[in-house]
């Protein structure tokens, strides 16, 4: 069964030199000048399409600014898109940072019901798995602490152990296993598994190739602007190590 | 509009949280959290009542519960228009990495803004009491009062919020418009000291008749107009209608304007 689906998706930012720009002054001098017509655009996408079915787990490679959590936030609903239609059945949990949301002046078990509301979790749910969060965080004795005396690591722990506990049919994650140390990590990589297990569909961003061979079916790699190649994980991922190594020679060149 | 109602309901929550937060770091990680908040409308009690009784000589009997009654429920408004719109101009961090309904911090700041509201109000009464006066039986109007005023108050904030996010221009218009609106609503002295034949376009100000839903029972010891009442409740309807569903229209390009 379908889950997401993209159909002919572009996606066009409007380019600022910096956020400083958006002052009235600009607008008018712009609409002013719209003899030229020539306005910024910056286009990220174009005509993408892409389906993905219920319990896929597809990761998402590319090099840095190929449009890789432009393409999760449209599928999460945060950005629009500048045209084409995306579909998406069931709830989406989408974590492009963990731990957006947390108040550092609050303890720990205050910001796991701030933390996990923000994500759209219900106050009883969080009430009930409360427990397993902090087995999970690790936090013994730190609960009742404000967030600021926290490693950074701490917060890490707690910002990944709320977001493990949501229940939704899409989870979207970006980079989110670059997280803590080796053990937290594995940990992290076995909660992984167990949502991939429990037919959940998945959508994971990342740089780490190993990883995403590990847990992946399936890799979409992205570039500037369309996706290059969507295939099993193995294939996709060995075409995407060998365009740098081809790469490397012309660099050479010039 | 159904939707968004049931959007809003799933994430009452993330309100009440952020609502939650605010108070708490407000009032009770600060030792003087509940301090600021009673002293603020008494000192602006004391300078104004000062300035307004002998100097600028109105002649309004019992003065500092005239002033007060109306001040209150203005910076109640005020805050939430120059103060609570910046929410989502604030929180442009977290809209750009987390789906919500984007209400959730207006709502949510406005709330807290109502606490402040409510312990004022608490305060003026105390007052009252001091100075000797009765409490009428109308102020069994207050709770409706403070109803409508806060509809006007969202719909107010989630109209500039949208502003705010749109130009940065909008923080320094507003703080132009707000000082002309005070001048303009009877905060400091009674309505009826404006001109007849000003008054029809005096009465244009939504503010005046929200501000006698709070003065007449608490200053007239009088239930407020029934016209008052029916005018002052289509215009709080009328406003969070206006402020939401122009709110809702931008509301999907929030992520990108910020």
């Amino acid at each position: 069964m379908l889950t997401i689906g993209l159909y002919d998706v572009s996606k066009r930012f409007r380019a600022y030199s910096s956020r400083n720009d958006r002052w009235l002054r600009r607008e008018l001098m712009s609409s002013l000048r719209r003899g030229k017509r020539s306005r910024d655009y910056w286009t990220v996408f174009e005509n993408v399409n892409l389906e993905v079915g219920e319990g896929e787990i597809v990761g998402v490679i590319g090099r840095n600014g190929t449009g890789k959590s432009t393409l999760l936030k449209l599928i999460a609903g945060i950005l629009q898109p500048t045209s084409g239609r995306i579909v998406v059945e069931g709830s989406v949990c989408a974590l492009l940072e963990l731990g957006v949301g947390f108040s550092l002046d609050l303890t720990g078990r205050e910001n796991v019901f701030l933390y996990g509301t923000i994500l759209g979790l219900q106050e009883c749910h969080i009430k009930q798995v409360l427990p397993d969060i902090l087995e999970f965080a690790e936090l013994d004795g730190f609960l009742d602490t404000p967030l600021k005396y926290y490693s950074t690591g701490m917060r890490t722990r707690l910002g990944f152990a709320v977001a493990a506990s949501a229940d939704p049919d899409v989870f979207l994650m970006d980079e989110v296993l670059a997280v803590g140390d080796q053990g937290f990590r594995e940990k992290c990589e076995r909660k992984l598994q167990e949502l991939i297990r429990s037919g959940k569909t998945i959508m994971l961003v990342s740089h780490d190739l190993d990883a995403v061979r590990a847990l992946c079916s399936r890799v979409v790699w992205l570039d500037s602007g369309y996706i290059r190649a969507d295939g099993p994980a193995h294939e996709v991922t060995s075409a995407y190590e060998a365009s740098f190594l081809e790469a490397r020679p012309s660099e050479v060149a010039t | 509009m159904r939707a968004g109602v049931e959007e809003l309901v799933r994430y009452r929550g993330m309100i009440r949280q952020m609502f939650v937060r605010d108070v708490k770091l407000r009032y009770e990680r600060s030792i003087f959290g509940l301090a600021w908040t009673l002293l603020n409308p008494l000192a602006m009690l004391i300078v104004y009542t000062a300035f307004f009784s002998l100097v600028v000589r109105l002649g309004v009997p019992r003065y500092p519960v005239f002033l007060l009654s109306g001040l209150l429920a203005w910076n109640f408004v005020a805050r939430g228009m120059t103060g609570v719109s910046a929410a989502i101009w604030h929180n442009g961090y977290l809209i750009n990495r987390v789906r919500f309904p984007h209400e959730s911090l207006v709502i949510s700041g406005m709330l807290s803004l109502l606490t402040d509201f409510l312990i004022e109000l608490a305060v003026l009464m105390l007052v009252l009491v001091a100075l000797g006066a009765t409490i009428s039986a109308a102020i069994v109007f207050l709770p409706v009062a403070v109803v409508l005023l806060l509809m006007f108050g969202l719909g107010v904030a989630l109209f500039f919020a949208v502003w705010m996010s749109l130009y940065r221009d909008t923080e320094y218009m507003l703080g132009i418009f707000s000082t002309a609106w005070l001048y303009m609503t009877p905060v400091f002295y009674p309505a009826s000291l404006v001109p007849q034949k000003y008054l029809a376009l005096y009465n244009l100000n939504p503010m005046v008749h929200l501000l006698s839903l709070f003065r007449e029972p608490i200053y007239g010891g009088r239930f407020p107009a029934s016209d008052t009442i029916v005018i002052s409740t289509l215009i709080s309807v009328g406003m969070l209608a206006l402020g939401w569903s122009f709110f809702r229209r931008y509301s999907p390009q929030f992520a990108e304007l910020i």
